[in-house]
């Protein structure tokens, strides 16, 4: 009986019961119809002593799109989807880029699957370790691609039923930290919102 | 017959047998580089040459293949799996299916070339609106969905960097799989299809060099199929490949049904297996052809030997026209003494021979007339059957006559049924001999004659399979690129200048693209901006380092002011690129095929690709009067080539003619020696009269076929008035070696190449005609 007793707190002991796994965490993200609030996003270059620093607010469809707006230092609507990524002139929505780039599309899969974590969407192209509660989660990822290992050191998740942070540490040393707060999901939408994604 | 000329010639055949067996044994005899078929130019510009040149290395060392499937990881596997096939094959000098960029590299390149390639839109920006382009800078640089650039923020404050990989890269539809450095584009049914490149040696001739290439191509292929990918390919190398094996498949199938049918016949006719023996004048025709054009040219043309082995029929002419009288039995002919049983060997070609010689002398002089074209393959077959005529003439006259010492004529149908046919022909005459049929030939004639359409097309050339050029039309779509035969050349007498033309070309044509007669343009100018545009830029940035102002938004950012400066002084001073130093590095790869470099002393020269051309003719017009710019257009202008030497083989045969009738005064007066020579001449005319009828266009080929057609005519109507036998005996010559002339025609006829089909439809049309009016000239029993 004690025997039995000290299996059953082993098991229950066990780091592998208690696993919070990157599909529960894909499931959880991918849970609110969309996400809303406001975002910092700091990007420490070597050689400037202060991070260059944008905030402003996003809304997030899992799976449709990303509307970024940015109000500082100055104001710039980016709408993300999976068919390209495109600015608001003050009318409509142009390309945000003169030109086509290479590798356009490769970025901005990878932002949509790091903001609605879709995690098998990432696993192709990193190495994911999960760690924490599903209450505070922290995600590694390593790159596992020949490009993204020349792109990124490493990108790391962290949240709860949302992300609430993100940071890309470049591989020419650069660092990105982008956080999310006043985070609300399922809200409805602004019509501006609506009508872009 | 005096054993001598006999011994010697022997010998000499057995030197030749050497000869060849050496020279098939030592070398690359066999030539099936298409482009070897094409005259020599008489003056060529040098800009113009190296323009072909280049174009044509790159289109002939290319082999294109696309692995595509509705699954994206089963075409990228699939094209990984036929890469690897590739490498290990050996076909390929190398073998492109991924990039994996050195990325130390790159950055070291953007970095160079970020100002000189600076599209025009930004360049003028800079001038017009900087804050503008500051302002764009500073939004993309905090973009966290940018796409990321090899360069670091810090490598490139200035954002030059930004647009270096999209210049570099002028096939924009290409598009590059990072995971495993492979190039795909997504067609609209979302299929994705993987590019595979692989480049044949330079230095092999393209289709020696690729022996393996067409079983390579199709092992990929079904490999492919087998996991359900679909594949598609195309390159020079294939067609050439592709129609060698397509030509040497048809010469021996040729060859075979023809020598089948024609010893069929013969067997069926003389009831003897000794006419096998008359396979001896062949093969000493083909040895001594063969052994002539090597030893003349150093190779043989696959298309010379398709041509040469429709000779067969020819050369069996003479050993027919000895060997026909013997089946007519005296019986049915009091006349003639050498017909039927009485036959003998030897005798029999006393009593040809003089009229084997002249209509071998007229033969051989159109033959030897044809020498003297720029047309190699044209010279090629005039020496190949100029010798092979007179080879299976030597071996006719002094081989046979032993073989056939103890032949045994017997009597078979053939003989009687040529009596009767030469009645018939003779009531068919007197018919015929009335104005009204005149009247209605004439006009058959002359209609037929005015519908004839002399053209020529290179495109006839060659036999391309629809299917494969359905893949090319498919591949150039998927591409987005669609490059045709036509292209310009420009020139100037320095890469600045060159470059400024190459602008100025650009928006000449800028209106066709407009009116959607050109979908679009591809040149230097769309790459590198002249030194003097680097300059004056250059100056602009040490103004706007003076000007903060202009950069406001990246001092918005976070960026300090000291930054920025520096980085804009330092862009000004760092050393322009030229044309040449910005070709150089890696990335520039794909702009170099259009950069011809310095062809001349003081004449640099460059490419321009015109995509989706719909509307030439206008194009050429717009582009006419801007100096140092060339339309080039090989087609056309081979074309021009082949219709010039059409013509001048036609006055050389009128030239022959002309030897001919002379030659025919002398032996037979002037009524008889008209006459003779009207036979070849009407059956010509005829010829292309029917071809006019049948809407065949009287190409070089045709024409190929017709002088032909008379050396036939000639021979016929020479045997027809000259020879001693009876009248249906002679009918029974020439109708036998009609057939066996036909029958080899007639299989040329079908070729798959529209110009050895041609060239076989107007000799078998020819020698109808030919037959007909020779029999004309046989005299009423």
């Amino acid at each position: 009986m004690k025997k039995l007793i000290f299996a059953a707190a082993l098991t229950l002991a066990s780091p592998l019961l208690w696993a919070f796994s990157t599909a529960e965490l894909a499931q959880t993200l991918q849970k609110p119809a969309n996400v809303q609030g406001a975002f910092t996003q700091q990007r420490y270059l070597k050689s400037l002593t202060q991070p260059m620093t944008t905030n402003g607010q996003f809304v997030l469809i899992p799976k449709r799109g990303l509307l970024w707006h940015m109000q500082k230092p100055f104001e710039n609507r980016l709408r993300v989807r999976a068919d390209g990524i495109m600015q608001w002139n003050g009318k409509s929505w142009v390309a945000a880029n003169p030109s086509k780039m290479n590798g356009q599309s490769q970025q901005i899969r990878l932002f949509l699957d790091l903001l609605g974590g879709n995690t098998q969407g990432l696993e192709k192209q990193f190495d994911l370790q999960l760690s924490g509660s599903q209450q505070k989660w922290t995600l590694r990822l390593n790159p596992k691609t020949a490009l993204m290992k020349q792109i990124f050191n490493h990108i790391e998740i962290s949240g709860d039923s949302v992300v609430r942070r993100i940071e890309l540490n470049e591989k020419q040393g650069d660092r990105t930290v982008m956080q999310f707060n006043q985070v609300q999901t399922g809200k409805e939408l602004d019509a501006f919102a609506k009508q872009a994604l | 017959m005096n054993p001598k000329p006999r011994h010697l010639y022997t010998a000499f055949m057995l030197l030749l047998c050497l000869f060849l067996a050496y020279m098939l044994a030592a070398k690359n005899w066999l030539q099936t580089d298409l482009t070897a078929l094409l005259p020599q130019e008489q003056q060529p510009d040098v800009v113009l040459q190296a323009a072909d040149e280049a174009n044509e290395a790159q289109l002939n060392t290319q082999v294109v293949l696309l692995a595509g499937s509705a699954d994206a990881e089963k075409a990228f596997q699939a094209a990984a799996e036929i890469a690897d096939l590739w490498r290990k094959s050996g076909v390929f000098a190398e073998v492109d299916s991924s990039i994996s960029p050195d990325l130390e590299q790159v950055r070291g390149d953007m970095q160079r070339l970020g100002l000189a390639v600076l599209p025009h839109e930004q360049r003028q920006q800079l001038f017009e609106d900087p804050q503008q382009y500051f302002q764009q800078r500073a939004e993309a640089a905090v973009n966290p969905f940018a796409a990321p650039s090899p360069l670091s923020l810090e490598q490139d404050w200035l954002g030059f960097g930004r647009f270096v990989s999209a210049r570099a890269q002028p096939q924009s539809r290409l598009q590059w799989n990072a995971d495993n450095g492979m190039l795909f584009t997504e067609d609209e049914a979302g299929k994705t299809w993987v590019w595979l490149r692989g480049k044949l040696p330079q230095t092999n001739n393209i289709a020696n060099g690729s022996e393996g290439l067409l079983p390579l191509l199709q092992q990929s292929r079904e490999q492919a199929a087998k996991a359900g990918v679909e594949t598609l390919s195309a390159g020079g190398a294939v067609y050439a490949a592709a129609s060698k094996a397509a030509a040497s498949k048809e010469s021996r199938l040729m060859s075979a049904a023809g020598l089948l049918l024609t010893f069929t016949l013969l067997l069926w006719v003389f009831r003897s297996v000794r006419v096998f023996w008359l396979v001896v004048p062949l093969a000493a025709g083909m040895l001594t052809g063969l052994a002539a054009a090597l030893a003349v040219f150093g190779e043989v043309h696959i298309l010379t030997i398709v041509i040469g082995t429709s000779l067969v029929g020819m050369l069996v002419d003479f050993p027919l026209h000895w060997l026909a009288p013997s089946v007519f039995r005296p019986s049915e002919n009091n006349r003639a003494l050498t017909d039927g049983i009485g036959w003998q060997a030897e005798a029999a070609m006393r009593e040809v021979r003089p009229t084997f010689i002249i209509s071998l002398l007229i033969t051989v002089a159109g033959y030897a007339l044809l020498w003297f074209t720029p047309l190699p393959v044209l010279r090629q077959t005039a020496v190949f059957s100029g010798f092979a005529l007179l080879g299976a003439f030597g071996a006719t006259l002094l081989w046979l006559p032993p073989l056939f010492e103890r032949y045994q004529a017997k009597p078979v149908p053939f003989g009687g049924w040529m009596g009767r046919l030469h009645h018939v022909s003779n009531r068919v005459k007197a018919r015929l001999h009335r104005r009204g049929w005149w009247i209605v030939g004439a006009l058959l004639l002359v209609v037929g004659l005015w519908r004839s359409d002399w053209r020529d097309d290179i495109r006839q050339w060659v036999s391309i399979s629809p299917v494969m050029l359905a893949e090319a039309q498919q591949i150039n779509q998927l591409s987005g690129s669609d490059f045709g035969g036509q292209y310009l050349v420009v020139e100037a007498d320095s890469e600045d200048a060159l470059l400024h033309k190459n602008a100025e070309v650009n928006r000449a044509l800028q209106p066709f693209i407009a009116q959607q007669k050109l979908a679009g343009v591809q040149s230097l100018d769309q790459f590198i901006a002249p030194v003097a545009e680097q300059q004056k830029l250059q100056n602009r940035l040490r103004e706007l380092a003076k000007l903060p102002e202009a950069w406001q938004p990246m001092r918005e950012i976070g960026v300090p002011r000291n930054t920025v400066r520096n980085a804009l002084n330092q862009a000004a001073e760092a050393r322009p690129l030229t044309l040449s130093d910005g070709l150089k590095p890696i990335l520039a790869e794909a702009w170099r095929p259009l950069y011809l470099g310095q062809v001349e002393s003081g004449r640099y020269a460059s490419i321009i690709r015109l995509n989706g051309l719909h509307d030439a003719a206008a194009v050429q017009t717009g582009i006419k009067n801007l100096a140092g710019v060339h339309w080039a257009d090989k087609r056309s202008h081979l074309n021009e080539l082949f219709h010039h030497t059409r013509n001048q083989a036609a006055w050389l045969k009128l030239a022959s003619y002309v030897l001919a009738w002379l030659l025919l005064w002398r032996m037979f007066g002037t009524k008889r020696g008209t006459q003779v020579l009207a036979v070849p001449l009407a059956a010509a005319v005829a010829t292309v009269a029917v071809l006019g009828w049948l809407g065949v266009p009287i190409s070089l080929f045709a024409m190929f076929g017709l002088l032909l057609v008379s050396a036939i005519g000639v021979d016929y109507a020479v045997y027809a008035v000259a020879a001693k036998h009876s009248a249906p005996a002679r009918l029974g010559g020439m109708l036998l070696a009609a057939l066996t002339t036909g029958i080899s025609f007639v299989l040329l006829g079908m070729s798959s190449t529209p110009a050895v089909a041609a060239f076989g439809l107007t000799v078998a049309v020819g020698v109808v005609f030919n037959l007909w009016l020779a029999a004309w000239l046989l005299e009423k029993e």
